[in-house]
């Protein structure tokens, strides 16, 4: 699933390394972080105290997901392909990926907020 | 009141995974490729066979003297081995040499070591074999003439003639049968040395002779993977390159190879996936597919990894499909515009290749076929035109040794058990799937 | 149970305000109590009646809406009422028996229809000679264009003069008013008080007359038989010189013995409430009604009120037969009052609840206002109706202008009664218990802070959804919570005197 999607967006990369050791993980890992920081916002924060439950609060959270997302992707590309230097692949990948992050926890955020206590209008 | 004040603590934690994340390395490791793996040898034993018979090599100046001590200098440099070389000599039962290596060459030089009894090959075979197991490597340095013992021959002149291909052979295959059965291999290397001195022919007449060139043997024997490694360091520092050269064993077959997803790729949408090409629905004769596999075939005996070896004997078996072989590139004959433009992924499985196969694909029927690549075993069979079953006189004997081809198939015969003759060096698959 | 309250005049409608007051922060009722005030005035601008007048008309706003059903949420044992819990419906929209004419939806019922001069209502012009001059006999019929009473402006009301309001309020029995009173009182159970000044003119004269009704021979039987109480209010208050003005104060001591006497004798209740105040150093404006009568408020006008709630939960059996006489006393005689100076039971039943509603109020008018883009505050859609919706306007007003006036003139006034700062934050909201933060390098409980307030409105605001999907009675729920926590924060105020 995410293999297409990836591929979709950045065009296929000649390496199988990306179809068959970086798209799927890299995707799983970026829902489960996604998944994770939604919920660590909305449920676990937004349910214990008022201390990081507004949009700024929100924005600041986004950033970070889709800098996780783009390091992660960046970094695991790397790692996986054993390339010293991130190539423009590597960069796309790391762009969609930030895209698709932002994506899920946007999705996350209005599944999640319903959940919450102090965010339940978080961000709108 | 309107809170526009973040809570940077809150932060910090988001923060944090983000760095980790970013440092460690989340994708798994490609497992480090074995084949330049350095295993340590425990000990090299280095065994001159000093039998009588074998007094001409080593009288006068001979290339036989400059080739052993040549051998004896490199082995004793070779690393990484655990302890110093060891030299011994043998004709009946092997004495330890203490002199060490310098002296052991000086003597070579002056002092023949050449005037025991004559010995019998297997029983030489044997306490070598003994010293190549765990983790050793022994060598030894022979004419290699197999011959009954001194009584039999005079009981019966005809003996070493009529029976060396039955009893002689067997014991032979005796000795490496239970080496091969330990995955320990042997390389023989063959040269030829000016011989002054007392030959003895089948019949054990002693002939003098002056001068005359006569092929000599050092065997290399050790665990398969010790021994291509040392195999190759050893042939990188020899001056003196041996006449012919005969690998048993030869290590399992190939298997194993690296598909390219860019080296010298043809066709937009194939995709590399380990074993498998897939996607390849459009191919036609005008719109193709060409791929590249990478092997190493540095375990093969070096006749085998010849371009001409390789083109004469590879074949290809295709399923339903139109594959082509191409090219067969060593290495270093690959263009090198093309393996600078290599990511590090390919750069790496170039680097682990010794040969570069390309393949056309042109049709594909099925939605699944198998290609299959395969180099059978073909020993190479010089030893046959190195033998002779009469050297009583020169023209019978000229640069030929007594009886080599029975030991010498009685080694092959210890190595070749079981695997049949469909035993290939290089026996791989690569799946097409459209 | 519903108690037909008679607020007569000013001191009646004052004393209506602070009841308001006291149901809408939750003082002690019992749970099926309805309210129907009836203010009795023949001033129908009169200062005090209007305020009166909007504060209840902002309490039957609000609790409609609060609570859709009509029905407030049971009171928990121990636990105070809700806010704007009891029922105050007016006479007109009651059931009557003799429909026969509409009184209107309005608390304050047309007492007559006559308008002009106290000679005119008596149709003086029409008398024979011999009761004219008797008339002038009875009656100051000076020059005095003003204050000759015979010339008195009856729709201000009587000024002072009981020997006025005495004559007018005996057509009172005719009336359109009474006769809906009386179609529409048909249960033994229900209750009537009345409240009234002894001192002014239409309280004193009012009461009599009205007491004299409910009870004669002929009246129905639920009358008859009903249990019915009175508050009279003595003199508290004091007026400023005014030689244009009919009042005149230093008959109020007077007519205040007159009085008395009469009632001990000829008032027949099952209880009668007596309370009064040396009057202070503040002097009320002497205004002879009108829109400019419009008497700051006072603790006893309060603990007025609190005798209504005290006769609304007197059980069935506690009326042994005998009238019962009640005066009202402080635990110390001090010119400024807080929490201790009130016996338990008005502690309890009355200064309690005004406490949280207090918090409530400054919660739902300071905090909320400025913490609209919170998640409780988004859920109650309170961003775009706070200011728009009729409710929560009206609950803006109730809380935020009239509830604090009210306080803010008790202490202003003479006796003072000044238990809260509304100019502090909430730790320091209630004058005699200021909540210690306690904090250790900055963590720990500091209080009733905006965190603290956020962290409980954002808790309590989800909890309450599914069963309160109305935002409107949410809200009210929600202060009441937040008001709870607030309460729980305060912890025991001290009850003993020093």
């Amino acid at each position: 699933m995410f293999t297409a999607l990836y591929e979709l967006l950045i065009g296929k990369n000649p390496d199988p390394t990306y179809r068959n050791t970086v798209f799927t993980p890299v995707g799983l890992l970026t829902l489960v972080i996604m998944l994770g920081l939604a919920a660590t916002f909305y449920l676990l924060l937004g349910r214990w105290k008022a201390v990081f439950h507004r949009t700024s609060h929100w924005v600041v959270t986004l950033v970070v997901a889709l800098v996780i997302a783009f390091s992660l992707a960046v970094s695991y590309a790397k790692d996986a392909t054993g390339e010293p230097e991130a190539d423009s692949y590597m960069m796309g990948f790391g762009g969609v990926n930030l895209i698709l992050a932002g994506l899920l926890f946007f999705g996350f955020s209005l599944l999640f907020r319903r959940g919450s206590k102090f965010a339940r209008y978080t961000p709108f | 009141m309107v809170r526009a004040k973040i809570n940077w603590y809150s932060i910090l934690p988001g923060l944090f995974l983000a760095g980790v994340l970013q440092s460690c390395n989340l994708a798994p490791k490609e497992e480090e490729t074995p084949t330049v793996k350095a295993d340590t040898i425990n000990q090299i034993n280095f065994f001159l066979e000093t039998s009588a018979s074998m007094g001409g090599y080593l009288s006068g100046g001979t290339a036989f003297k400059d080739i052993v001590s040549e051998f004896a200098n490199k082995l004793s440099q070779i690393e990484p081995v655990r302890k110093p070389l060891a030299i011994y000599t043998i004709s009946q039962e092997a004495q330890p040499y203490e002199g060490g290596v310098d002296r052991f060459v000086t003597s070579l030089a002056t002092v023949p070591l050449a005037n025991a009894r004559s010995s019998e090959l297997h029983s030489i075979f044997k306490q070598v074999g003994e010293k190549a197991r765990n983790g050793n490597v022994a060598i030894l340095v022979s004419d290699c003439i197999l011959s009954f013992p001194d009584e039999d021959i005079k009981k019966n002149p005809q003996i070493n003639v009529t029976d060396a291909s039955s009893v002689l052979k067997n014991e032979i295959n005796r000795q490496f049968a239970m080496l091969s059965k330990d995955t320990i291999n042997a390389t023989v290397y063959a040269y030829s040395s000016a011989f002054n001195g007392t030959y003895y022919d089948y019949q054990n007449k002693k002939q003098k002779l002056n001068g005359e060139q006569r092929p000599f043997y050092i065997w290399i024997i050790g665990k398969q993977r010790v021994l291509n490694l040392f195999n190759q360091k050893l042939q990188a520092s020899l001056t003196t390159k041996p006449d012919k050269q005969l690998s048993f064993g030869g290590g399992s077959t190939i298997t194993d190879y690296n598909l390219f997803f860019t080296l010298n790729r043809q066709g937009e949408n194939w995709n590399a996936d380990g074993q498998r090409i897939t996607n390849l629905k459009g191919v036609r004769a005008d719109r193709p597919a060409e791929f590249s596999i990478g092997l190493n075939l540095s375990g093969l005996p070096s006749y085998a990894q010849t371009e001409a070896y390789l083109t004469k004997n590879l074949t290809v078996m295709a399923g339903n499909a139109g594959v082509k072989l191409l090219t067969i590139q060593p290495k270093d004959k690959v263009d090198a515009k093309a393996t600078e433009k290599l990511k590090t992924n390919e750069s790496r499985m170039l680097s682990e290749s010794t040969h570069i196969l390309t393949f056309k694909v042109t049709q594909l029927f099925e939605n699944q076929t198998p290609v299959t690549v395969k180099l059978p075993v073909r020993y190479d069979t010089w030893y046959l035109d190195q033998s002779t079953m009469d050297d009583r006189t020169a023209a019978g004997r000229e640069g030929k040794t007594f009886a080599l081809q029975h030991l010498m198939n009685g080694v092959r015969d210890a190595y070749e058990t079981g695997s049949g003759s469909d035993k290939s060096f290089i026996n791989l698959t690569i799946t097409l799937e459209q | 149970m519903k108690l037909f309250v008679f607020a007569i005049g000013g001191t009646g409608a004052r004393v209506l305000r602070s009841l308001t007051m006291l149901l809408a922060a939750g003082a002690k009722v019992p749970d099926n109590l309805t309210i129907v005030p009836i203010l009795l005035d023949m001033d129908m601008q009169n200062g005090d009646t209007a305020r009166a007048l909007n504060t209840v008309e902002l309490y039957r706003t609000i609790r409609t809406a609060a609570y859709p059903n009509g029905v407030a949420p049971a009171t928990q044992a121990d636990a105070p009422r809700a806010f704007f819990s009891t029922l105050i419906q007016s006479l007109g929209t009651l059931q009557s028996e003799t429909t026969q004419e509409r009184i209107g939806d309005s608390f304050l019922p047309q007492l007559t229809e006559h308008q002009g001069t106290f000679e005119e209502f008596l149709n003086v012009s029409t008398m024979d000679d011999i009761d004219r001059e008797l008339l002038k006999v009875l009656y100051d019929n000076s020059a005095k264009p003003t204050s000759a009473e015979l010339k008195l402006d009856l729709s201000v009301g009587f000024k002072g003069n009981p020997n006025i309001g005495s004559v007018v309020f005996n057509a009172l029995e005719d009336s359109a008013l009474y006769k809906y009173f009386v179609g529409a009182f048909n249960n033994e159970t229900d209750r009537i008080f009345i409240i009234s000044s002894i001192f002014g003119g239409t309280g004193s004269s009012g009461f009599p007359q009205l007491v004299k009704l409910l009870q004669e021979p002929s009246q129905k039987m639920p009358i008859r038989n009903a249990r019915k109480g009175a508050v009279t209010v003595m003199p508290y208050f004091a007026l400023e010189e005014n030689g244009q003005s009919a009042i005149d104060q230093n008959r109020f001591n007077s007519k205040t013995k007159a009085a008395l006497s009469y009632y001990q004798n000829q008032i027949h209740l099952d209880s009668l409430y007596y309370i009064g105040d040396k009057p202070g150093a503040k002097l009320y404006a002497n205004v002879e009604g009108g829109a400019k009568q419009a008497n700051n408020a006072h603790v006893v006008e309060l603990l007025a009120a609190e005798t209504v709630l005290d006769f609304a939960n007197r059980g069935a059996g506690e009326f042994a037969g005998a009238k019962t006489f009640y005066e009202y006393g402080l635990r110390r005689d001090d010119r400024q009052l807080d929490f201790v100076h009130f016996a338990d039971t008005t502690y309890r039943n009355v200064m309690l609840p005004l406490v949280r509603f207090a918090y409530a109020s400054k919660f739902y008018t300071e905090y909320v206002p400025a913490n609209l883009r919170e998640s409780f505050a988004k859920s109650l859609g309170l961003q775009q109706q706070l200011g728009s919706s009729t409710y929560f306007v009206a609950l803006t007003k109730f809380m935020g202008e009239a509830f604090r006036k009210w306080l803010g003139e008790m202490a202003d006034n003479d006796r003072k009664f000044d238990p809260f700062n509304f100019q502090t934050d909430f730790n320091g909201m209630v004058r005699a218990k200021q909540i210690e933060p306690k904090t250790f390098m900055g963590f720990g409980d500091k209080g009733i802070n905006e965190n603290f307030l956020l962290n409980e409105a954002g808790d309590a605001e989800p909890k309450l959804l599914a069963q309160y999907p109305q935002p409107e009675t949410r809200l009210m729920h929600l202060l009441m919570t937040v008001a709870d926590k607030c309460m729980q924060k305060l912890g025991d105020l001290n009850r003993q005197l020093v």
